[in-house]
């Protein structure tokens, strides 16, 4: 038990830090986030510039904090989507007629069969590149997740004692969905939600990487990493910083929703 | 057992044709009318005709697919607008590296893996059980153009173990192929571990906990033929099937890796694409790689059925 | 006449429970002794702490099980299993899980005996599986052989569990509830195989039942259990026939026979075997039993009312019945 309460206080200890930044953004910058200066390029970690500078003289510390905003606003809203579309797609496949049934579950495999970000980069080729786009097109990636999420726990349900129960004394398929099954899918639900955020985060600072996402001169973790690049052998100090801050969002996310699953099934959640 | 396989096939068959259907709806539809996209707004009505006929674009939805749809088929995927080669000629002579790619990262994080979901199994509940579980987790969320670049400082700039941009064509010299292909193979496995070990560990714990390692206990089989020849046997098939699937995974996500270490990958040229708007080439790489991971797992679901008995006699009836 | 096994003041315990207190028996050759009590009342957790198979967290705190003279606590892992591999066979409860669903009948018959007798071994390791199907009654031993075991019946499956148990010619046979899962055809079928195996084989036996019909036909010694302990043990004729513990008389009286008063409900055992009988001291029937009486809360002294006929209550070890 006490292993499980690591991962969860962990990942809460690293989504904190995450949300820290997050607010400090609004409230204090050291720097302007487009500020450059020539004369201070890659400057090492000082008083003046927390983080050092980077290849235009900007300072990193306070883009850094800028870019935890773009990751949670596209994160958050594209999971939002993404998940709200993908559960009713699965609960409507789950209660639909066998033929409909399996069209939309081999729509949904078909989504599936788009991996990693090959969705989200077509997506953003047709879109156009941006943050709303990205939101978007991350939206869509995360749609056959969700779908096959609901679908399976209706489908696990249905077979369940209760819910044959209730379905002996004569209540709605709605009603069945809402009051019997939902508690029970609640909490696989959170587990995927917080795992999913922090995939959402990764896909979006991976699409800024390839440089799909946010634009310069705009503030992106994978922006910030693929402007280090150039100049990774040179001064590597550059791509740690962003890097970090992305691999602790990233593993907040993922540990909470590892730590929510092991609270609430013990063991059970591994098997 | 060929029941099954005919009917795995018709599924995949399904899925191949919604995959296709959402890839042109995406690719040709979604952006709107092509020939204002590149004539502009203020273009007269009869040159925006002249154009939407000439791209065939009067045409309904329905015929353009299935026009793309069986010249697909044909393996005739258009031609490139940015190379100015036919797409596939393109896809075919960058497939190498991104096939080994796969490859070799997912066979890397299977041993890695299976290694760690046992000894993790062994020890459930005790340290080592925690601490493989974690670092795994945490390792596999580390972005992986981070760690790329990390890698690259580290490898590359500091030890100088690998060249830097260091690609060589395995036409030139298979040696320094697969030289340049180590650090990218392990990177994208690192991204699969956590995952693949919690599979191995689950399965493991499970059968481990069987009754039937009770009967090889009493039957005085030796602790490791019990676990080689019971244990893992019960436990390899849902791996197998997450391998199958991750492999598929990871053929369509080599493009970080790729464009990190400049390797000419599949990868790349979607970028590339992406990047120039080259639509018959996105369209040829988004549906190569679709219709491989479609492959991959039908494939992935027949060695399921070869290592499972249970699916095997019941034509896959649940 | 020799022991085959003698468990001397066995007690066992995990974190929280004591799951055994001081459990003596002993089994001679070609005897069977069989062990009756409720659910939760320590028969399985006896037969496993025989096979040195407690799960990693119930540990026994003293005692010493010893099979054909030898104590099998003393011995390290490998030597044990060796040991129990060669001496003792195991049929288990649960016909589903015992065989492993993916590997043929065939090889997990014979895998015991090629390890033990080594790889050339193979051809005669199928010769003997076969023969001993047939002698459990199995007609086309070849075909099952080859089976997988979801392919086989319940019955089927049993009867192959008791034939792999046979394997190495073990002087003990331990079964647990080898009827529990089975309809009573079968169940009827599986009994006469056991009376036919003990009547052909030099074979000990050691059985979990709750059939108390199965029990009466097969057994020689009867050991009842009650939460963790032996509360009466003794001949069959003596504990069937004869029961001196309040507990075994409720036992006996739960089962229906064809003359009794159809009006009136069945029997029953009011209450369960609460977590504080467990720790108890004295008597761990104390609050359920209609005896009881002060004296009940004091340990409680084996009595023997016959050589072989023991039993642990105040009403007996007090002189008055």
């Amino acid at each position: 038990m006490k292993k499980h309460k690591f991962t969860l206080y962990f990942g809460i200890l690293l989504i904190s830090i995450i949300l820290i930044l997050f607010f400090i953004s609004f409230i204090y910058l050291p720097y302007p986030v487009e500020e450059m200066n020539i004369k201070g390029r890659f400057l090492p970690p000082s008083k003046a510039h927390l983080l050092g500078t980077d290849h235009f003289g900007r300072d990193i510390f306070s883009r850094v904090l800028v870019s935890t905003r773009s990751a949670l606003a596209v994160s958050v809203s594209s999971v939002f989507i993404g998940s709200v579309c993908g559960l009713i797609l699965g609960a409507i496949a789950a209660l639909s007629p066998v033929a409909i049934e399996s069209i939309l579950m081999r729509f949904v495999d078909a989504l599936m069969a788009f991996p990693g970000i090959l969705s989200a980069m077509m997506l953003s080729a047709v879109l156009g590149k941006g943050v709303i786009n990205a939101s978007i097109a991350i939206a869509f990636f995360m749609v056959p997740v969700f779908a096959r999420l609901s679908y399976s726990m209706i489908l696990e349900n249905r077979k369940k004692g209760y819910v044959k129960a209730a379905r002996s004394y004569g209540a709605s398929t709605i009603r069945l969905v809402v009051f019997h099954m939902l508690p029970d899918m609640i909490t696989r639900l959170i587990t995927q939600l917080s795992t999913s955020i922090g995939t959402a985060i990764l896909t979006e600072s991976s699409l800024s990487f390839l440089g799909l996402g946010i634009q310069p001169p705009g503030a992106s973790l994978g922006l910030m990493l693929s402007e280090a690049k150039g100049y990774v052998l040179t001064y590597p100090s550059q791509a740690i910083w962003p890097g970090l801050v992305l691999a602790i969002a990233v593993l907040g996310f993922c540990m909470l929703g590892d730590g929510i699953n092991s609270l609430l099934h013990g063991e059970k959640s591994y098997e | 057992m060929l029941k099954y396989i005919l009917k795995r096939f018709l599924s995949s068959l399904a899925v191949l044709f919604f995959v296709t259907l959402i890839t042109f709806f995406v690719i040709s539809v979604l952006p709107g009318d092509q020939a204002i996209l590149a004539l502009g707004l203020d273009a007269t009505q009869e040159s925006l005709d002249a154009l939407r006929s000439s791209l065939g674009l009067d045409r309904p939805f329905l015929v353009r697919y299935l026009e793309w749809l069986f010249s697909a088929i044909r393996f005739d995927l258009g031609t490139s607008s940015v190379y100015g080669e036919r797409v596939i000629n393109l896809i075919v002579s960058r497939l190498p590296v991104t096939f080994f790619l796969t490859l070799f990262s997912i066979i890397i994080a299977s041993l890695i893996s299976a290694a760690l979901g046992l000894i993790a199994s062994l020890n459930k509940g005790r340290v080592a059980d925690g601490a493989i579980r974690t670092t795994v987790l945490a390792i596999s969320s580390l972005p992986s153009f981070w760690i790329s670049l990390l890698c690259l400082v580290f490898f590359c700039g500091k030890l100088k173990w690998f060249p830097v941009n260091g690609y060589t064509a395995p036409s030139v010299n298979v040696f320094e192929f697969i030289r340049s292909m180590v650090l990218p193979s392990f990177i994208l496995a690192f991204g699969e571990i956590a995952l693949m070990t919690r599979m191995f560990y689950s399965s493991l714990v499970r059968s481990l906990s069987d009754d039937y390692m009770i009967a090889c206990e009493v039957k005085g089989l030796s602790r490791l033929r019990a676990l080689i020849h019971y244990g893992v046997r019960s436990a390899i098939i849902a791996p197998i099937t997450l391998i199958g699937n991750q492999a598929a995974k990871l053929f369509g996500g080599t493009v970080i890796v790729e464009t990190v270490f400049s390797l000419p990958g599949i990868g790349r040229l979607l970028l590339v694409s992406v990047e120039q708007h080259d639509i018959a080439l996105l369209e040829g790489v988004v549906l190569f790689i679709t219709v491989m991971v479609v492959l991959m797992n039908f494939l992935t679901d027949i060695a399921v059925a070869l290592a499972d008995p249970l699916i095997r006699l019941s034509g896959g009836e649940k | 006449m020799s022991d085959i096994l003698k468990l001397n003041k066995i007690s066992a315990h995990d974190d929280a429970r004591t799951l055994l207190k001081d459990v003596s028996l002993s089994l001679g050759e070609n005897e069977t002794i069989a062990f009756i009590g409720e659910s939760g009342s320590g028969k399985t957790i006896t037969l496993k702490a025989i096979l040195g198979l407690l799960p990693d967290d119930i540990k026994i705190s003293h005692g010493s099980v010893e099979i054909c003279g030898k104590d099998i606590y003393s011995l390290n892992k490998k030597e044990k299993r060796r040991f129990l591999g060669s001496h003792i066979g195991f049929v288990a409860q649960n016909t589903v899980n015992y065989l492993h669903p993916l590997l043929r009948v065939g090889v997990q018959m014979t895998d015991g005996y090629i390890t033990f007798n080594g790889k050339k071994s193979k051809s005669e390791a199928y010769e003997k599986a076969a023969k001993l199907l047939t002698s459990v009654g199995i007609q086309d031993p070849d075909r099952v052989l080859s089976s997988y075991p979801s392919q086989l019946s319940g019955g089927m499956r049993q009867r192959v569990n008791i034939a792999t148990a046979l394997m190495m010619n073990p002087s003990m046979l331990l079964s647990d509830e080898p009827t529990t899962a089975l309809d009573k055809v079968v169940q009827k079928q599986v009994i006469d195989l056991y009376l036919s195996l003990l009547k052909e084989r030099a074979l000990s036996l050691v059985l979990v039942s709750h059939d108390l019909f199965f029990v009466n036909k097969i057994a020689d010694k009867v050991a009842v259990f009650y939460s963790g302990q032996v509360v009466e043990i003794g001949l069959k004729d003596e504990v069937l026939s004869n029961p001196l513990h309040p507990y075994t008389k409720a036992l006996l009286a739960l089962s229906p026979s064809m003359d009794m008063d159809k009006r009136k409900p069945l029997n029953e055992i009011k209450g369960y075997i609460s977590e504080e009988d467990r720790s108890r001291v004295g008597c761990p029937f104390f609050s359920r039993c209609p005896y009881s009486s002060k004296s009940c809360e004091q340990e409680v002294k084996e009595s023997f009312v016959t050589p072989t006929h023991c039993v642990k209550c105040t009403l007996i070890s007090g002189g008055q019945i």
